[in-house]
């Protein structure tokens, strides 16, 4: 038992700031992004004799938080619209645009989701082309496909004229 | 490699060491140039990443998980005291007698006569014939001749069954006599004894007719005159 729960704080000391990133850029939501994250852990937990290999690991964890994320829309009963479609609500995920990275952090989380996961799952976690498939189970080619339009949209964006938020010409 | 497909590849991966997109920088060089253009945005997108984290958020993810495994643990214990009584409980039924069982009396008619030597067998009273005829009744038995002296008759039971224990004078010694209903499932050897004590047992109707004496009496004997003195209607 004392093994086990070594094992279970190594695990949260080394992945639990990347994870909680993770849940954020997913759900643009701080307290949402920790209640994900505390289930996700305690789930880990319960279930830890299953991890054979610590390699694994930050696989194993993503796909318990993707479940549980998952899950959070079912226990909700959301109308299940896109959250792209939604106005963030202010204080959902903070991106003042006078800090360092906000206008880059506004254009990444305005990402649609199917764009972004593959995206963050790259640059917060190092994942090749062959593992987000994996992780998202789908085939490396649409993978691919969506990473080139994440980062495709951003450099566009980029060099675009600054983007309002909040009001509009006309 | 032709141009889209480069592109495609680098904004897919900017840090790409794919072969194929080596060899295509080294086709075209110039294409080293849009390859660091995609790294530097790479990089930057990879620090926005990196939002920042509460600071306790590690402990409380400790904390909460070894709160929920001290419950769980307690249920764990609870769960387990719960299921060893059942499982003691479960276990009793099966060991209390019942139609499997066949319950030998032997040594609890001798274990009732060691018990009773402190009292009855110390009794002095003289248990009169009617008396001994009430007690008799309930076994479908009557004295038909004379008996000994009877000093006590008092009801006890033998697996859970009503039966009479008379204690009588012999020849030399005082006599333990029993009138035990017979019950299926339930046994009774004709001759048992212990170290000190030696019994016989006869069957007369509807019941066991048991004589204990001290080993250096004479139980057949003794158990002998009985029959001939009692009737046992069946």
């Amino acid at each position: 038992m004392a093994d086990k729960q070594k094992r279970y704080e190594a695990l949260v000391h080394a992945l639990h700031a990347d994870l909680y990133r993770y849940a954020l850029w997913l759900v643009r939501d701080k307290s949402v992004a920790e209640d994900i994250l505390q289930e996700t852990f305690l789930r880990a937990w319960r279930s830890l004799d299953s991890l054979k290999d610590e390699k694994a690991a930050k696989a194993w964890l993503i796909t318990i938080l993707r479940r549980e994320n998952a899950r959070r829309f079912e226990r909700k009963q959301f109308n299940l619209v896109d959250m792209d479609d939604m106005q963030l609500p202010g204080d959902s995920l903070s991106m003042e645009t006078q800090q360092q990275h906000g206008e880059l952090r506004a254009l990444m989380a305005g990402l649609a989701t199917e764009y972004r996961e593959p995206l963050l799952l790259q640059v917060l976690f190092g994942f090749s082309g062959e593992e987000i498939a994996q992780q998202l189970n789908l085939n490396k080619n649409t993978v691919m496909t969506r990473l080139f339009r994440a980062r495709n949209q951003i450099k566009e964006q980029l060099e675009q004229p600054q983007p309002h938020r909040g009001s509009q010409d006309g | 490699m032709d141009e889209l497909e480069f592109r495609r590849r680098v904004y897919a991966d900017p840090d790409s060491a794919e072969p194929e997109v080596l060899a295509a920088i080294r086709e075209q060089p110039a294409r080293q140039g849009f390859k660091k253009e995609l790294q530097r945005l790479n990089d930057e997108i990879k620090q926005a990443a990196c939002l920042p984290v509460p600071e306790d958020l590690a402990d409380r993810l400790i904390l909460r998980q070894s709160l929920s495994s001290h419950r769980q643990n307690q249920r764990r214990w609870r769960f387990a005291i719960a299921a060893s009584l059942a499982v003691m409980l479960g276990l009793s039924v099966y060991l209390l007698p019942n139609e499997q069982h066949i319950i030998q009396i032997d040594k609890q008619i001798l274990a009732h006569v060691h018990h009773s030597m402190a009292h009855e067998f110390l009794a002095q009273k003289h248990v009169s014939r009617a008396e001994l005829n009430r007690k008799l009744a309930r076994f479908d038995a009557s004295i038909t001749g004379d008996l000994p002296r009877v000093y006590s008759a008092n009801d006890c039971t033998f697996n859970q069954i009503a039966s009479l224990h008379l204690v009588m004078e012999g020849t030399n010694g005082r006599y333990s006599v029993f009138v035990v209903p017979k019950q299926e499932k339930q046994a009774l050897a004709n001759r048992f004894s212990d170290g000190n004590l030696s019994g016989q047992a006869i069957d007369m109707g509807g019941a066991h007719l048991i004589v204990i004496g001290a080993r250096q009496q004479n139980v057949q004997a003794f158990q002998q005159v009985l029959q001939s003195r009692l009737r046992f209607s069946v």
